[in-house]
């Protein structure tokens, strides 16, 4: 679960990057970065639990997006603010990618040889 | 769940056509290890480029790093994707060492599709990139040691990574040639799991 663990950190760095890069004063920024830092936090969150573990797609989307409002939402010079969203979007679409339990084979792999296993008579029925 | 498959899988078996499993920890560990390194390194040069600190560590060519990081290429390609391109390169980096450490050690059949995503990302846009830094050295005039380590770097990484990509490309391909089902193709790219493709996946012939 390790990647929803950094995808939650980059949402709670959404949260503070208004009083870190001082742009609380554009009402547009703000409200992204708060937006966009709740939802990623609660939904990276949501994906420790067992029957939502597919809910970092929706970070994916997310994270697309906020690359795309900082990309067009300024022309160049573009401010620290617009270059946080770039790159903490372009992090959480990297990070969102992986699925949850990362290191281990796909869940549906894991229940194969579960079936394969049990079929062999390895193993106690259920 | 875990310990019914783990007894009844091996996932440390060798990856044909290799006599050794390219998907494991101790041949993706340094890759990890190096792009985190890579990393690093961009970001220094990063900070420069944002004005976070006045000059850049070089041993070789001294002032020519500021030269090559402020140069008017530079602050083209600033223009046009609104980062430093420091920048970008250690988001580069960083998504080898992230890309490298996901997946387990049977990934190349487990999870084709993320050994694939892996492959792009370090052995064609990595070289690219390897080979414009070098370019833009040539090209301004002045030479940066900080960005030919990491050009060096993207060049090991390809030599580390070729074989975990090419173990799966083949596999992807027996799939293909044995049953010529794209479906199957498919199901086998995105890591679902396929009785036929197990079949092939360990078979050297």
């Amino acid at each position: 679960m390790w990647p929803r663990a950094i995808e939650a950190m980059l949402g709670l760095w959404l949260l503070v990057s208004p009083f870190v890069f001082g742009h609380v004063g554009d009402t547009t920024l703000l409200v992204v970065d708060l937006a966009f830092g709740l939802g990623v936090f609660c939904v990276s969150c949501l994906a420790f639990w067992g029957p939502a573990h597919r809910a970092h797609l929706v970070t994916l989307a997310a994270g697309l997006a906020l690359a795309a409002v900082g990309y067009f939402g300024h022309g160049h010079p573009s401010p620290p603010g617009y270059q946080n969203l770039i790159l903490v979007g372009l992090t959480l679409a990297l990070f969102a990618i992986i699925p949850s339990e990362a290191t281990q084979p796909p869940r549906s792999w894991r229940q194969y040889y579960e079936d394969k296993a049990r079929r062999a008579g390895e193993l106690r029925p259920r | 769940m875990a310990e019914v498959w783990d007894r009844a899988v091996d996932l440390a078996v060798d990856a044909p056509p290799f006599e050794r499993n390219p998907s494991a920890w101790n041949q993706r560990i340094p890759i990890c290890i190096l792009a985190g390194l890579g990393c690093v390194i961009s970001t220094y040069m990063a900070l420069y480029q944002w004005n976070l600190i006045d000059s850049v560590w070089d041993p070789v060519f001294g002032g020519q790093t500021t030269a090559v990081l402020s140069s008017d290429l530079s602050h083209d390609m600033q223009r046009r994707i609104r980062i430093p391109d420091a920048a970008l390169g250690a988001w580069g980096y960083l998504s080898e060492a992230i890309l490298g450490l996901a997946g387990s050690t049977r990934r190349w059949q487990f999870r084709p599709w993320m050994v694939i995503v892996f492959g792009i990302d370090v052995i064609p846009l990595g070289g690219v990139s390897a080979i414009l830094v070098v370019a833009q050295g040539a090209v301004v005039g002045s030479w940066c040691f900080l960005c030919l380590v990491s050009a060096l770097i993207s060049f090991v990484l390809i030599a580390l990574a070729y074989d975990e990509v090419w173990a799966c490309l083949k596999y992807l391909r027996r799939v293909w040639t044995r049953h010529r089902d794209p479906r199957l193709l498919w199901r086998v790219f995105c890591g679902r799991p396929d009785a036929r493709a197990e079949l092939v996946a360990l078979d050297r012939s």
